[in-house]
């Protein structure tokens, strides 16, 4: 058993793991060891179950096997597999945002009276973007708009998406288009590099990837580009905006994080997942007087409704609910023993969590009809009676208040402050209304450039190190920092979230910190809310009528761990932004594929994969790719 | 001294052995590093996965090693610590001698140079990353007394005793 320290960079987490130690409650990071060593040719990517012929593997060293049955090589099967990732990936995004679409459909027509729309100014600024009239009744736009979002998702004709033309900066739209060209005609055979259809780019790489069907590793990963696309351009976006719409678009605010946000005289409720279509309900009916009376009633102060991953920075930065913590979080919110209920939708939610649960009162409730967890109460979630389950979801939660073990509480009293909310919306307030003075501050050297950091914690990297290490790294070389999901509530929690942050940062960043009344990293959403670092690469682009792939920029998902983010990395890169990784994905088995995704495809796209697996290393390589761009660009 | 057991029913085929064999022998480099690097790094022991049971072919470190008599040059030494017959490569010749009088085929020549099992140094690779414990490594004298065990148990069992 490794010590907490090694496991964890988080001090909350630390104190959290020990206690879980010492009374033998088993952790993801138990699960972890009883794993390893772990499979060489997984890790390699170099195993395919696509057919029962199979499964087979590769043999990468000695003289076994160097083909499938079928004859595909490890080139194939590497290439086939991260395709597959991607599909699952922006599958997982994109239907996430059909979701609030089709909500948004509903409230337009009034099939559905629970929820409204919250942000009539970001509706009308959609549809304007998009080619609809902004003006008239709202419920007109909001169906124009929901329709067009709809029709993205299902459309049959070959055009690109319409979210996607109307959202990607002319320059990268046009590079996209010419790609397609510039291949026909060098090879004779087709490559489609702009996305379709969201649903469509999904069930192409389910199709191309069977047995016998697409076997050239560049193929396999130009559709993997235009699925990923249909992702950041498409399926993520249309989740932000349409959220946005439904929910208010976030502005900066203050929020505490970490698991001291836990409060031991009140009922807690942990929302964890990733829409905030439910979790807004719950925190909206957890005010209601008679719930709260009730919750008295029991003996508690109140209902404290706090967030974790996805979800919890949904409500986060539209509600400043507090955020418990970040992925590995997850499990050790549920042994602090003060959690009444904890309240799940979809993705990110280990299967472990509802028997950890039974370890104490704590009540599991899975609510979608596609996340279902054995060991569970399942309230279903109906979103045309979203406040009556939301109800129901707190009752039981207070309920639950009397059954508390205080024998079995143990919690860390430590949270952190942050300011969190920067939409694009927001930044370009706290600028001024354009993107000028950040550009100029990039320009004359203030800022060498911008970074983005993404993606989950995984157990296999010391929670939260990379993440924040390399945030600090980068704002010490006077790369400003923003980012979403898991490394956004890690940042939080280390207080990179703080203006007075900006004192770490190298000069630049703080003198620019201190003029807008930023902090150096800058918390933009949830993993959906990537496509506002897209939007914003899309206007500071647009602005210089230049390509993003021409921008000093660079993105790192150092502690990933799930399919969505293969899709997010590569759609970064597919929009001109080189990317960092750690862990490496499971591609080295094949050099080929390993050689395309770090270096050809900067050719192609103007973007590459590298992997790295120490923080100050990686920094130092973000900061000479924009630097490389800056030179380009004139710029000392 | 140990040595490798092989339990042919608790084999799944999935050559996790042969690649963590291979693996383990990369002179310092990662698995991921060696593929990249294009190496080459034959593994030591071979699972042949067959109906009715699998059978493993690796080096059994006899302990009147053929191979280690065959051997003119003396290259094949017996490791004081581990009890395993290793190949000291700079007197290896290449004769393949070793290669014919093994009489389990645990040898094989790469790049002119005899190649076997050396027991990881008494930490075999093989056996940590065998997912099911088919492979164990087992000093026979306690794997004897543990079948002792288990065949008194049995006996007392038909004679409707607790042992
Ligand atoms: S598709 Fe080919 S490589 Fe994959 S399992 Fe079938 S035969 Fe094997």
């Amino acid at each position: 058993m490794k010590k907490p320290q090694e496991l964890s960079f988080d001090q909350a987490a630390v104190f959290q793991i020990s206690h879980a130690q010492r009374t033998g409650l088993e952790l993801i990071w138990d699960r972890l060891e009883a794993q390893e060593p772990q499979c060489g040719f997984g890790t390699l990517g170099l195993c395919c179950r696509h057919c029962v012929m199979g499964p087979c593997r590769i043999d990468p060293l000695g003289d076994g096997p160097k083909k499938g049955v079928c004859g595909a090589t490890a080139d194939t099967l590497v290439a086939r597999h991260l395709c597959r990732m991607i599909a699952a990936g922006a599958a997982a995004h994109s239907d996430h945002g059909r979701r609030p679409a089709i909500l948004l459909k509903e409230v337009a027509l009034g099939e559905n009276s629970a929820y409204t729309i919250k942000d009539e100014e970001k509706l009308r600024a959609v549809a304007a973007r998009l080619g609809i009239s902004p003006e008239g009744e709202v419920s007109q736009v909001a169906l124009a708009v929901a329709e067009v979002a709809l029709s993205d998702f299902g459309k049959q004709d070959t055009r690109p998406l319409r979210f996607l033309e109307a959202y990607a900066p002319k320059k990268r739209l046009e590079h996209w288009q010419k790609l397609e060209e510039k291949l026909l005609a060098q090879t004779g055979a087709l490559f489609g590099v702009l996305p379709r259809s969201i649903d469509r780019e999904v069930v192409d790489i389910m199709h191309r990837t069977t047995m016998g069907m697409d076997h050239d590793p560049a193929s396999l990963l130009l559709q993997g580009v235009r699925c990923a696309l249909s992702d950041g351009w498409g399926g993520s976006l249309i989740a932000t905006e349409i959220q946005d719409i439904l929910f208010g678009t976030p502005y900066p605010r203050k929020v505490r994080a970490n698991l001291g946000v836990l409060k031991e005289e009140a009922v807690n409720i942990v929302v964890h997942g990733h829409e905030p279509v439910l979790s807004e309900m719950i925190v909206q009916v957890a005010q209601e007087e008679e719930l709260v009376k009730m919750a008295r009633e029991m003996g508690a102060e109140g209902i404290n409704v706090v967030g974790l991953c996805c979800t919890g920075n949904e409500i986060l930065l539209r509600q400043g609910v507090p955020v418990a913590g970040n992925e590995l979080h997850s499990e050790l919110v549920l042994t602090t023993g003060l959690c009444e209920a904890m309240v799940v939708d979809v993705q990110c939610i280990y299967p472990a969590l509802p028997r950890l649960a039974q370890c104490f009162h704590t009540k599991f409730i899975s609510t979608s009809d596609q996340a279902k967890f054995p060991g569970a109460v399942h309230i279903q979630f109906f979103e045309e009676k979203a406040a009556e389950v939301a109800r129901a979801i707190v009752r039981l939660a207070v309920e639950n208040f009397k059954n508390r073990d205080p024998q079995k509480v143990h919690y860390p009293r430590i949270a952190e402050e942050a300011l969190v909310g920067f939409s694009v919306e927001a930044l370009l307030k706290a600028l001024g209304g354009s993107v000028k003075p950040l550009v100029d501050a990039i320009a004359q050297g203030v800022i060498k450039g911008v970074a983005g950091i993404v993606g989950c914690n995984n157990p296999k990297v010391r929670q939260d190190y990379f993440l924040v290490s390399l945030c600090r790294e980068l704002l010490k070389r006077d790369i400003l920092v923003v980012g979403t999901g898991c490394w956004a509530i890690a940042a939080a929690k280390a207080g990179l979230m703080k203006p007075e942050a900006a004192a770490e940062a190298g000069p630049g960043v703080k003198r620019l910190c201190e003029t807008l009344g930023i902090p150096p990293a800058l918390h933009m959403g949830s993993c959906v809310d990537c496509s506002r670092m897209l939007v914003l690469l899309g206007a500071v682009a647009d602005h210089l009528s230049c390509d993003i792939s021409d921008l000093p920029v660079a993105g790192s998902a150092p502690e990933w761990t799930t399919e969505k983010a293969v899709s997010i990395g590569t759609y970064f890169v597919a929009s001109g932004v080189p990317v960092h990784l750690w862990p490496a994905p499971p591609v080295l088995g094949s050099p080929a594929v390993t050689k395309l995704l770090t270096q050809e495809l900067d050719s192609l796209l103007g973007g590459f994969f590298f992997v790295e697996e120490e923080p100050a290393k990686a920094a130092r390589k973000m900061e000479e790719v924009i630097l490389a761009r800056r030179k380009k660009l004139g710029l000392g | 001294m140990k040595v490798l057991a092989f339990d042919a029913v608790r084999c799944m085929g999935c050559h996790s052995c042969e690649l963590a064999c291979a693996a383990a022998h990369l002179d310092g480099l990662s698995l991921m590093e060696a593929v990249l690097a294009g190496k080459r790094a034959p593994a030591r022991l071979w699972v042949h996965p067959g109906r009715p049971f699998a059978v493993v072919i690796t080096c059994r470190h006899c302990l009147r090693a053929p191979c280690m008599e065959a051997c003119a040059p003396q290259a094949l030494k017996r490791d004081p610590q581990t009890g395993a017959v290793v190949v000291e490569e700079s007197l290896c010749i290449g004769c393949r001698d070793c290669v014919l009088a093994c009489p389990f085929g645990a040898i094989r020549m790469e790049a002119g140079k005899a190649v076997k099992c050396d027991l990881c140094g008494g930490d075999p690779a093989c056996v940590r990353h065998c997912p099911t414990g088919a492979l164990r490594f087992v000093s026979p004298e306690e794997e004897g007394l543990r079948k002792q065990r288990r065949t008194i148990k049995t006996f007392l069992a038909k004679a409707g005793r607790k042992p």
